[in-house]
């Protein structure tokens, strides 16, 4: 599966679903669901693998005293087990109108890797909750469980259409709001902002779990070939820019790129995310097999 | 600086026709990017980091703009060094004097290369009004004040060397006084005169001179000492050699020696700091009659010689210095003498019987006697048939033109129309000893022993040659066409016939009004006027050049000619017959012929110095060497601003195709 395939074309197909299934996500916290789930929780719970003893505070549950320490030690320790907690995963699709641009065709570049992303974590336990934003959050996604919903999950990239501005601020605010900690997002997005990636970026705070940008720009975005006298239309707002495409504005574009990848990634440490910088000339399929395992984000 | 065709300022509207063009040109092409927000990021940075990246952004245009500019500033033709353009007259004065035929280094004479700079100069003054002046031994405007480059380029062309001296002064007045005369007509925008109800002519006569003067010479021109000079003089000066011999005096005398019947006196000079080595050649009618041997001439060096020759039946004497090695100016190195036949004096006695004057007129070997009764004399004929006329006693009321007058004892009317009164033996007061008359004859004799005189007063156009107290017993009269003496008293009362001085008085008094020289014509130089007066019934002369050319030349009413021989060194013959004597077929076949030979010789130091001498002394004026001229030279910067429009339009075309 590569990038020049038809957009009419299933997202992701059989072969590639099969080699996704042998893949997890990894994240280097430990994760606290509230459903009991398939991946440890920093919580002791009740699950069969020991973790640990505590001393015995009235009001335990006697079932959990271990009685062999109280026959030596006439001491009352509680044994602790690990508990194995469903994780959350939050896919969050840039859907604005400037991810429809660009060549190679990096709106279904993002989707395909969206897919691939939740496929991996759906066939892997975890839940799923896509979120998809332009200029605000759009209307939640049920969350997705089990490898039964990756069919339902594509489908629902499938029919996904990019429209109107970006508004990175407001709408991870609103994700913010709704999600617990702990989780993975993952944001995919072009972050073709005008108000900038800072604030946005500070509602999605690593601390609160695992935070992973995949940054995506399209061949032509990351070296435009163009020449001649050009009225450089956005495909969002109703702005342009008049330009004569000369080798010294090309390199002052390709010097603004290094620039706004920069920013991005001094925010990203700042605020402990991990950024993936993908270019649509690079197959989906080789993203997520090839660059994102290299990143350890997939085992 | 001033523009010189402001009407091209109309052009200027093409500037902002162009950026109306420009900005209508530029069609862009629309492309739609995800988001401008980088590109907007990358054109600011790069305004911030090259505060000209936005000229160079639009450097087409300014190449374009730049391109029309200089064009259209060419198109005024900006130039430097005129007061007002239209009006300045440019004075182009070519020196065409014998020095500027010297040849120079590179074959060319140096006329050559002054017209060749001549035609520089017109191009130079295209557009201006010009007026071209050449001058040797006289001045002359080639043209009219005319802005026809052309014309001025022909005339140029059509000019040819002189071998005349030059004539400075006079070309440089003619050519102030062109331009004197151009400051009264009035400047283009000027305004007519009188339409505002002032004086005219104030407004003309204010008028500020705007001329120049062109002078190509070769700076062979003597000391300017005239009025100072308004106007700038730009001096071209042409020619760099400077070694040359030429002959600069040439005379000869008949003078009956053991060696020869002529003696010959010539000066050479070499003007130059060379020596240069040559022998002297004289020729008679082209035959050697003597030769010197090889001499070297020292620079500055002067050579005189002197010597006898025996001339024989040589009618032309040519002398000839041929220099070993070619010198520069060929022109000085002949001089020519014509050598006349020394045919005798032609005198008529008119009256009675003067046996003791028959006897003193017949003692002068050169004279050939006739005698006519008073009663006999044709006044019309006697002035082409005698040299004299000696009148005895009796003289006609008007005396005839052409010939001498010896009057005795007896009062022209035209001259003492009251008879005088008589005087007994008068004392001499005074007579005139260096008269050429009285040079060799003792008046002494007459003092007190004339019986009887009727002494003549001064009148107009008399002089007295001896004098009493009552006036002058021998006088002379002298108007245009008529000179005679009177001796106003009879040689029989006295006894002066018996005086040796009186047959020398005939012989002085013969050869002075018979007009007979020693023989040797020397001839004119260059420029200098010649009157020919061949005689009654020739009307037209043939005038045959030493080239060998002949011309028509035909006489005025009076009989006479008067020309200026200014080209072609050597001797030139003037030849005619008489018509009144060919129409007569049963007259006798001797027609009656005028031949007159006159030599044109250069024989001017000054012509021979053609060392070159660019610093002219031009009065007041300051002549600046260093810059060969004076005063301000007009620049026109059309060509420069030419050659920038078509570098701004090649960078047009390199930045294009870059892009």
């Amino acid at each position: 599966m590569s990038n020049s395939e038809p957009s009419a074309a299933p997202l992701l197909d059989e072969d590639f679903l099969a080699r996704c299934a042998k893949l997890v996500l990894v994240s280097r916290n430990v994760l606290q669901g509230k459903v009991r789930g398939e991946k440890r929780s920093k919580r002791r719970g009740m699950s069969t693998e020991f973790a640990d003893h505590r001393d015995y505070i009235p009001g335990d549950d006697l079932r959990h005293l271990d009685w062999n320490i109280f026959g030596r030690l006439e001491k009352l320790f509680i044994k602790l087990f690990e508990e194995e907690e469903e994780r959350s995963v939050f896919l969050i699709l840039d859907a604005s109108a400037s991810m429809s641009s660009g060549e190679p065709d990096k709106w279904r570049h993002a989707r395909q890797v969206t897919a691939a992303l939740g496929a991996i974590a759906l066939s892997s336990g975890d839940r799923v909750h896509l979120r998809v934003f332009d200029e605000q959050l759009r209307t939640p996604v049920p969350p997705l469980r089990g490898s039964r919903s990756i069919l339902k999950l594509v489908d629902v990239l499938e029919k996904l259409k990019p429209e109107s501005e970006t508004s990175l601020d407001k709408s991870l605010r609103a994700h913010s709001a709704t999600c617990p900690s702990g989780a993975i997002q993952i944001l995919i997005s072009d972050l073709m902002d005008p108000e900038g990636v800072e604030s946005a970026f500070r509602q999605i705070p690593g601390v609160r779990g695992e935070s992973w940008l995949i940054h995506l720009l399209s061949q032509s975005e990351a070296q435009p070939d163009l020449q001649g006298d050009l009225r450089l239309v956005d495909s969002e707002r109703q702005e342009h820019v008049d330009v004569t495409m000369t080798n010294s504005v090309l390199k002052a574009y390709q010097s603004a790129l290094s620039q706004f990848r920069e920013e991005i990634r001094s925010h990203c440490r700042r605020y402990k995310i991990q950024p993936v910088e993908v270019s649509t000339a690079v197959p989906f399929d080789q993203v997520v097999l090839d660059v994102l395992r290299q990143k350890r984000w997939l085992s | 600086m001033n523009i010189a065709a402001p009407q091209f300022i109309g052009w200027a509207i093409l500037i902002p026709l162009l950026l109306v063009m420009w900005f209508l040109k530029i069609r862009r092409r629309k492309s739609e990017v995800s988001s401008v927000l980088l590109w907007k990021k990358a054109l600011e940075d790069q305004r911030v980091k090259s505060p000209f990246q936005r000229l160079v952004k639009n450097l087409l245009l300014l190449f374009q703009l730049l391109c029309l500019l200089f064009l259209i500033l060419g198109l005024l033709r900006p130039e430097s060094g005129s007061i007002i353009y239209a009006s300045r007259l440019n004075v182009i004065m070519l020196d065409r004097s014998a020095s500027m035929s010297s040849l120079e280094e590179d074959g060319r004479t140096r006329f050559e290369i002054a017209k060749e700079k001549a035609l520089d100069r017109i191009e130079e003054v295209d557009g201006e009004r010009a007026v071209l002046i050449s001058f040797g031994e006289n001045a002359e405007v080639l043209t009219p004040v005319t802005t026809d480059g052309s014309l001025l380029a022909r005339m140029v062309n059509e000019v040819s060397p002189g071998s005349g001296v030059t004539n400075f002064e006079d070309a440089l007045e003619l050519a102030l006084s062109v331009v004197r005369q151009d400051e009264l007509i009035p400047a283009a925008g000027a305004g007519s005169a009188g339409t505002d109800g002032s004086d005219g002519s104030e407004e003309l006569l204010s008028n500020q001179p705007d001329a120049r003067i062109f002078l190509i010479s070769d700076g062979v021109v003597p000391e300017w000492k005239g009025d100072s000079i308004e106007v700038p003089v730009i001096v071209d000066s042409v020619g760099f050699s400077s070694s040359n011999v030429g002959i600069i005096a040439f005379a000869a005398r008949r003078e009956f020696t053991e060696e020869g019947d002529l003696k010959v006196l010539l000066e050479l000079k070499n003007t130059g700091d060379d020596p240069l080595e040559g022998v002297l050649r004289l020729l008679g009618d082209g035959e050697v009659l003597k030769e010197t041997e090889p001499k070297t001439l020292e620079g500055k060096e002067s050579w005189i010689l002197s010597f006898e020759t025996i001339s024989g039946p040589s009618l032309q004497l040519e002398a000839r210095w041929i220099p070993t090695k070619s010198d520069a100016l060929a022109l000085d190195d002949s001089a020519w003498l014509v050598l006349e036949n020394m045919r005798k004096l032609r005198v008529v006695q008119v009256g009675r019987p003067n046996l003791l004057l028959e006897n003193a007129l017949l003692v002068i070997e050169s004279v050939e006697l006739f005698q006519i009764e008073y009663d006999e004399v044709d006044l019309e004929t006697l002035a082409s048939e005698f040299d004299v006329a000696v009148w005895d006693g009796e003289v006609p009321d008007e005396l005839p033109t052409g010939l001498g007058h010896l009057i005795f004892n007896a009062v022209p009317k035209q001259f003492w129309k009251e008879e005088p009164p008589l005087v007994e033996a008068p004392r001499l007061v005074s007579w005139k000893k260096e008269d050429p008359v009285l040079r060799f004859s003792s008046l002494a004799p007459l003092d007190g022993r004339i019986l009887k005189t009727f002494p003549l007063p001064k009148r107009p156009g008399t002089s007295g040659l001896v004098e009493c107290r009552e006036g002058s017993i021998i006088s002379r009269f002298s108007t245009k066409n008529l000179r005679g003496l009177v001796v106003s008293f009879d040689i029989f009362e006295s006894s002066w016939p018996l005086s040796p001085s009186f047959p020398f008085f005939v012989d002085a008094a013969l050869r002075d009004l018979g007009r007979l020289n020693n023989g040797i014509n020397s001839g004119l130089r260059s420029g200098d006027l010649l009157e020919i007066e061949p005689g009654v019934g020739i009307d037209r002369l043939d005038h045959k050049w030493p080239s060998g050319k002949i011309t028509g030349l035909s006489l005025e009413d009076a009989g006479f000619a008067r020309l200026r021989l200014i080209d072609e060194l050597g001797v030139h013959h003037f030849h005619g017959l008489s018509q009144r004597k060919e129409s007569a077929e049963d007259e006798d076949s001797n027609d009656f012929q005028f031949n007159m030979y006159v030599p044109l010789n250069l024989l001017s130091l000054e012509e021979s110095r053609i060392e070159p001498r660019p610093d002219l002394d031009l009065g007041g004026a300051e002549v600046d060497s260093s810059i060969s001229g004076w005063g301000e030279s007009r620049r026109e910067y059309w060509r420069i601003l030419l050659a920038l429009g078509l570098i701004c339009l090649l960078g047009e075309w390199a930045v294009f195709h870059r892009r």
